[in-house]
C-alpha cells in the first residue's frame, strides 16, 4: 500500500485477511482481519481525526452506543513514569519494552473510553518517522480501549537512507537469530524516491467487533479458529 | 525441551530444579513488537502461584516426574509408607503431601503416587473408596418428608453424613473428591 501512495494515490484503504503463524491468544488469532489506510500529505495527528470519525460512524451504523467518545491522549513517557516509576529512556532492550507494555501498561488502561498513546521510542517503531525535534521518539500512536490494542499508526518513514539502514539491520538480526531472512524489498525501497509525506494506520477488525459486542476473547467473534 | 510456544495449560516444566504446573497461558504481541508468552504456573512443591513472561526463544525442561501405582502400607505419624507392588520397594511421603487425603486412605489401598525425582509430591486416591462405619447412633425418622441423615464415623476417623438406614459395622462408599456418602457397599 505504501508503494501505491508513492505511485500517486492519495487516500487508500483495504480490509484484508492477515496471517501470523503460531500467534494464538486472548486477543490474537493466526488468521485475522485488518483495516489499513494511508493518507498523503498527512501526519499521525490526522490519523487520530480519521480514527475518531470512523469509530463513531461504525457505532452509529451498527446502532451501538457511542462508546468511542471522551478520547484521552497520553504520551508514553507519562504512562511509563506512572506505571513503572522509571524513565522511558532507561529501558534496556526490546524484550523489556514489550514485556512492560504487556505486563504493566496494558492492564492499567482499563478505562471505559478510548486512550491514544503517542510518541513511542523510535528504535522500537520501525517504518515510523522520527520526530523532528526529538530523535529518540517516533511520530507514532496506538489506540487502546479497555486493555485492548485496537489500532496502530504513524507518520511514515520516507527517508530512504534510514529505511535502508533499518532493513539491513533487520536482515542481520534475523540471520543471527537463525530465522528466515526475507528477500530484499527492492521495489519498496525504490518507491521511497517518490513518496510524499504520508500517514498510515491499521485497526484490527476482530478486536473492534470484540469491543462492540463486549466479548472477552477474539475467538468469540471468529467463526472458525484453530484450537 | 519445550519452546515457550509449546507451553500449554497442564504441562509440567522444571525451573531451578523445582517442578511447576502451568495453570494459565496467553499469547501477546504488542504493536510492532515481538511475541510474549504470559504464563501462570504453580510450584508443585510449595503450591505457590507465579506469573511470568517469556519470549519465543526461551527453552524449558520437562519436569522430572513419574507416576506409579503403589500400595499404602502404614503411617508412623509424620510420614506415610507406600510400596511398589512389583519391586516391593518402600517409599515414604511426608504427612503434608497426604493432607486431608488421610481421611480416605486405608492400609492396602492402591493409589497413584507422583514422584519428583525420588521424592513423593502428590498422591491421587481412587475416586470412590469403601470404608467401614465404626460408630453411628441409630437415626430418628421424625415427621419430615425430606431425606434424613445422621453422622457416622468411619474407620479412618472421618465423620460423614449418611442416610438413617445405614448401621454401625456396615461398609459404605465415599467420594474422595467431595468427601460425601455415595451408597451402601454391597459386600
Amino acid at each position: 500500500m505504501k508503494r501505491l501512495v508513492a505511485g500517486g494515490m492519495d487516500k487508500i484503504f483495504q480490509i484484508t485477511k492477515c496471517f501470523r503463524s503460531g500467534e494464538k491468544g486472548k486477543n490474537h488469532n493466526v488468521e485475522f482481519t485488518m483495516l489499513e489506510w494511508y493518507r498523503k500529505d498527512a501526519d499521525y495527528f490526522n490519523l487520530i481525526d480519521d480514527a475518531k470519525k470512523l469509530l463513531n460512524y461504525v457505532c452509529d451504523k451498527t446502532k451501538t452506543d457511542r462508546i468511542f467518545s471522551n478520547w484521552k491522549i497520553l504520551s508514553l513517557d507519562d504512562l511509563w513514569k506512572d506505571f513503572t516509576g522509571k524513565k522511558l529512556e532507561d529501558i534496556p532492550d526490546a524484550f523489556d519494552f514489550d514485556k512492560t507494555m504487556v505486563d504493566k501498561i496494558e492492564p492499567g488502561l482499563n478505562e471505559n473510553h478510548p486512550i491514544i498513546i503517542t510518541d513511542f521510542p523510535a528504535i522500537f517503531s520501525p517504518m515510523c518517522k522520527t520526530k523532528n525535534d526529538d530523535p529518540y521518539r517516533a511520530e507514532r500512536l496506538e489506540i487502546y480501549f479497555k486493555n485492548i490494542e485496537l489500532g496502530n499508526g504513524c507518520t511514515e518513514q520516507i527517508d530512504k537512507k534510514i529505511q535502508i539502514k533499518r532493513l539491513l539491520n533487520e536482515q542481520i538480526e534475523r540471520r543471527n537469530m537463525g530465522k528466515d531472512v526475507y528477500p530484499w524489498p527492492a521495489e519498496f525501497v525504490d518507491s521511497l524516491d517518490h513518496m510524499p509525506p504520508t500517514a498510515g494506520m491499521a485497526i484490527g477488525i476482530d478486536r473492534l467487533v470484540m469491543i462492540l459486542c463486549d466479548k472477552e476473547k477474539i475467538e468469540d467473534v471468529i467463526t472458525f479458529t484453530e484450537k | 525441551m519445550y519452546d515457550a510456544s509449546n507451553l500449554k495449560k497442564g504441562l509440567k516444566i522444571q525451573i531451578d530444579n523445582e517442578p511447576y504446573v502451568i495453570t494459565g497461558f496467553d499469547f501477546s504481541k504488542p504493536g510492532k513488537g515481538q511475541a510474549i508468552y504470559k504464563v501462570k504456573m504453580r510450584n508443585m512443591l510449595s503450591g505457590a502461584n507465579f506469573d511470568r513472561s517469556y519470549r519465543s526463544n526461551d527453552k524449558f525442561h520437562p519436569a522430572d516426574l513419574m507416576s506409579k501405582k503403589m500400595d499404602y502400607l502404614y503411617c508412623d505419624g509424620d510420614s506415610y509408607c507406600f510400596m511398589d507392588p512389583e519391586s516391593y520397594e518402600n517409599h515414604l511421603a511426608d504427612a503434608s503431601v497426604i493432607g486431608d487425603k488421610k481421611d480416605f486412605l486405608l492400609e492396602n489401598t492402591t493409589v497413584d503416587v507422583l514422584f519428583f525425582g525420588e521424592r513423593i509430591i502428590e498422591i491421587t486416591l481412587p475416586m470412590v473408596v469403601k470404608l467401614k462405619i465404626t460408630k453411628s447412633d441409630p437415626g430418628v425418622r421424625g415427621d419430615t418428608a425430606t431425606n434424613v441423615t445422621k453422622p457416622a464415623t468411619l474407620e479412618t476417623g472421618y465423620t460423614v453424613q449418611v442416610p438413617i438406614f445405614i448401621e454401625e459395622g456396615e461398609y459404605i462408599k465415599v467420594d474422595t473428591r467431595t468427601g460425601a456418602y455415595v451408597e451402601r457397599a454391597k459386600d
